[in-house]
């Protein structure tokens, strides 16, 4: 029912784990960006915008039951936590996998360094969602059982912050061009809801060209104490940004300036190295 | 204001998301805009028999995830959104879920997509069907939706695939119960098969195509979907901007404001899905909604010196069998698509030196009883390109 383009010659990265009872396949040729789309159609934007790099499938076959382990390789743990985090629901069962990971049904996604892993089957049932939950651990030892999250996270504040939110976009964050390589958090504070963003460069230079960037479309900008620049937003209302050094913070969803000055200064740059 | 030349640039985008707050930073901060030059009208055509009438640029949401960037492409004039089950793992419809609310339910038309699993043929029908209808209802309570207005069978390549009994079986049931206004089909590979696939099954309502000016297999595509416009489907073309760039290197980038209006100059295409993530972007697709004439200086930047129409031979071999002077009519457009498309006269008169031409070819032809199928004016190519022979090859580059 599939059918793919030759896959290109690019060795192989990943040691998939044996597992016992289970014969391992590798019917799938390895995917990259030029070919994603063969597999996962219009779902692949999602993931080159997100400096994909190759996926590498193995299924585990044991009589008629088949589990696939697929592994998707990006640029580096932020773009991988980008994907795993535009793709992942704050409602699902969260397990101790990876980085972060869930369990929903006969499907396991985690995110561990570089690699977004999703193991599943089409089966159902505990015992199919257990082989599926072992096969996938193994996989994370594969991969070398990093657990560590994107360093920057650290800067959000813990007040407020709505569960499992933290999300990394790599282009276009609040539908603008120029600014990409962004976390950003959701927070529920005193019945309002809120966002706080921060992105680093290498060079505090790079801050200033942003924010220089964001005052040429706006509708209206104006300083404020403590380095914070009040930008209208024309298409995302009221934004306060503000630069330490190559980080760059900033709220969306706060009107009130001095509000959004505290939640700033709440932002743990402490943590963070520049 | 401090930027009035940015304010401008965006003037034509005449609602945004927040409107007039009210907000005010401090005094001068802001000003009126200045006066807007008149816009140009949307430019509308009709889905095939679901009788939408759409704007010809509408908005593939599968990569957004900013909601203020799809309010912003509906209030100012898109009306069809496209998404599908798949896309961001489910959270792309939870997201239009949220933001559709705000909007009356016929102020626009949605499509999403289901896809098949990998062992649907080795499946029984009523497993098939069952895991099909899941995955549709799913859907639904993520878009938060009594029903939606089309829904595709997401990403076939095969007749078998189109004409897949439990598939038809579960989304006419759908469509029968009020669920789903029209169905569909969605391709991007071995589109023409699939295309008449969908017309011969008489079961589907609209076709969306990966269609754009690179492709390949053109002709046969655009033929395929010249016959699914007949028989009364719709045609929503995706991949419009073909990869972005011309090499694999992603070193020439195409002009994808051009590549989107090319595909918009087949009149049987009646929207297009551009995805897009910007409001840049949004601007470029929104200009090209109120006009998609293409420039000859968009068409040299695709690479289509002339017009597409007017320079590459398809190579059907019609006129070998029609010319009376029996000439190498095909290897004499090769000759002139190097010189007037590649820009590479020597190359035109490198073939043209290979064919052994009379002196002058078609002098002894009152009239040129040749019918091309892309309606060259054959005599005249022929007279201007033949030229060449006369050129010294050291002159030429």
């Amino acid at each position: 029912m599939l059918i793919f383009l030759p896959a290109l010659q690019v060795h192989s990265q990943i040691t998939f784990p044996q597992i016992k009872g289970y014969e391992m396949v590798k019917e799938y040729p390895l995917f990259v960006p030029a070919n994603l789309w063969d597999y996962i159609n219009g779902a692949a934007d999602a993931y080159t915008a997100n400096r994909f790099v190759d996926l590498e499938i193995a299924e585990y076959v044991k009589g008629n039951r088949r589990i696939k382990a697929e592994v998707y390789r990006h640029e580096s743990p932020d773009h991988a936590f980008g994907i795993y985090s535009m793709e992942r629901s704050p409602g699902y069962n969260f397990i101790d996998i990876g980085a972060e990971g869930y369990q929903e049904g006969s499907l396991v996604h985690f995110v561990s360094g570089p690699y977004y892993v999703k193991v599943l089957s089409v089966d159902t049932g505990k015992k199919v969602e257990k082989e599926v939950y072992n096969i996938a651990s193994e996989v994370w030892t594969s991969l070398g059982r990093d657990a560590n999250m994107p360093a920057l996270l650290s800067l959000f504040p813990d007040d407020g912050l709505r569960e499992k939110s933290q999300a990394y976009t790599s282009t276009s964050f609040l539908g603008h061009e120029f600014i990409g390589d962004v976390f950003s958090a959701a927070y529920l504070k005193d019945g309002k809801s809120f966002t706080l963003f921060a992105g680093k460069r290498s060079d505090p230079v790079e801050i200033e060209k942003l924010i220089q960037q964001y005052k040429q479309v706006a509708s209206a900008h104006q300083p404020l104490n403590d380095g914070v620049v009040a930008i209208k937003d024309k298409y995302n209302g009221m934004i306060y940004l503000q630069q330490k050094g190559n980080i760059l913070l900033g709220t969306t969803n706060i009107d009130d300036a001095t509000e959004a000055v505290q939640l700033l200064e709440s932002m743990q740059i402490g943590n963070i190295s520049f | 204001m401090d930027n009035p030349a940015s304010y401008n640039r965006r003037s034509f985008l005449r609602n945004s998301v927040t409107g007039t707050t009210g907000l005010l930073l401090g005094t001068g901060m802001l000003h009126a805009a200045t006066a807007e030059p008149k816009e140009k009208e949307i430019v509308y055509r009709t889905l095939g028999k679901t009788g939408f009438r759409l704007p010809v640029v509408s908005m593939g949401v599968m990569r957004a995830d900013n909601p203020n960037l799809v309010k912003a492409a509906l209030n100012n004039g898109m009306v069809h959104l496209d998404t599908a089950h798949g896309y961001q793992g489910g959270r792309n419809e939870e997201m239009l879920g949220r933001l559709l609310t705000e909007y009356p339910r016929d102020r626009f038309v949605i499509a999403t997509k289901v896809k098949g699993e990998n062992d649907d043929f080795d499946q029984s029908a009523r497993t098939v069907r069952a895991r099909f209808e899941e995955k549709f209802e799913i859907s639904m309570k993520r878009l938060k939706l009594d029903y939606v207005d089309i829904l595709y069978l997401h990403a076939v390549s095969s007749k078998k695939e189109v004409q897949y009994e439990p598939y038809i079986q579960t989304m006419t049931r759908l469509k029968k119960a009020g669920k789903v206004k029209f169905i569909g089909v969605s391709t991007h590979r071995n589109e023409p098969e699939v295309i008449r696939a969908a017309i011969e099954s008489g079961v589907y309502d609209v076709v969306l195509t990966s269609y754009n000016f690179q492709q390949d297999h053109l002709k046969d595509l655009e033929k395929a979907i010249d016959e699914a416009a007949k028989a009364g489907l719709g045609i929503v073309a995706m991949k419009t901007m073909a990869g972005g760039y011309f090499d694999k290197e992603r070193t020439q980038p195409i002009n994808t404001q051009a590549a989107l209006k090319w595909s918009l100059q087949n009149p049987n295409i009646h929207t297009s899905i551009p995805g897009f993530t910007n409001f840049d972007e949004l601007e470029q697709n929104l200009e090209v909604m109120r006009d998609p004439s293409l420039t000859s200086d968009e068409k040299k930047q695709l690479r289509l010196s002339y017009g597409y129409d007017t320079l590459y031979c398809t190579g059907c071999e019609n006129c070998l069998r029609e010319c009376k002077m029996k000439l190498p009519v095909p290897d004499i457009m090769r000759s002139y698509m190097y010189t007037y498309g590649y820009r590479s006269p020597a190359l035109g008169k490198e073939v043209l030196s290979s064919l052994n031409l009379p002196e002058n070819a078609c002098a002894d032809c009152q009239s040129c009883e040749v019918h091309c199928t892309k309606k060259f004016d054959l005599k005249a190519k022929i007279r201007d390109i033949q030229r060449l022979r006369h050129v010294p090859a050291d002159l030429l580059v």
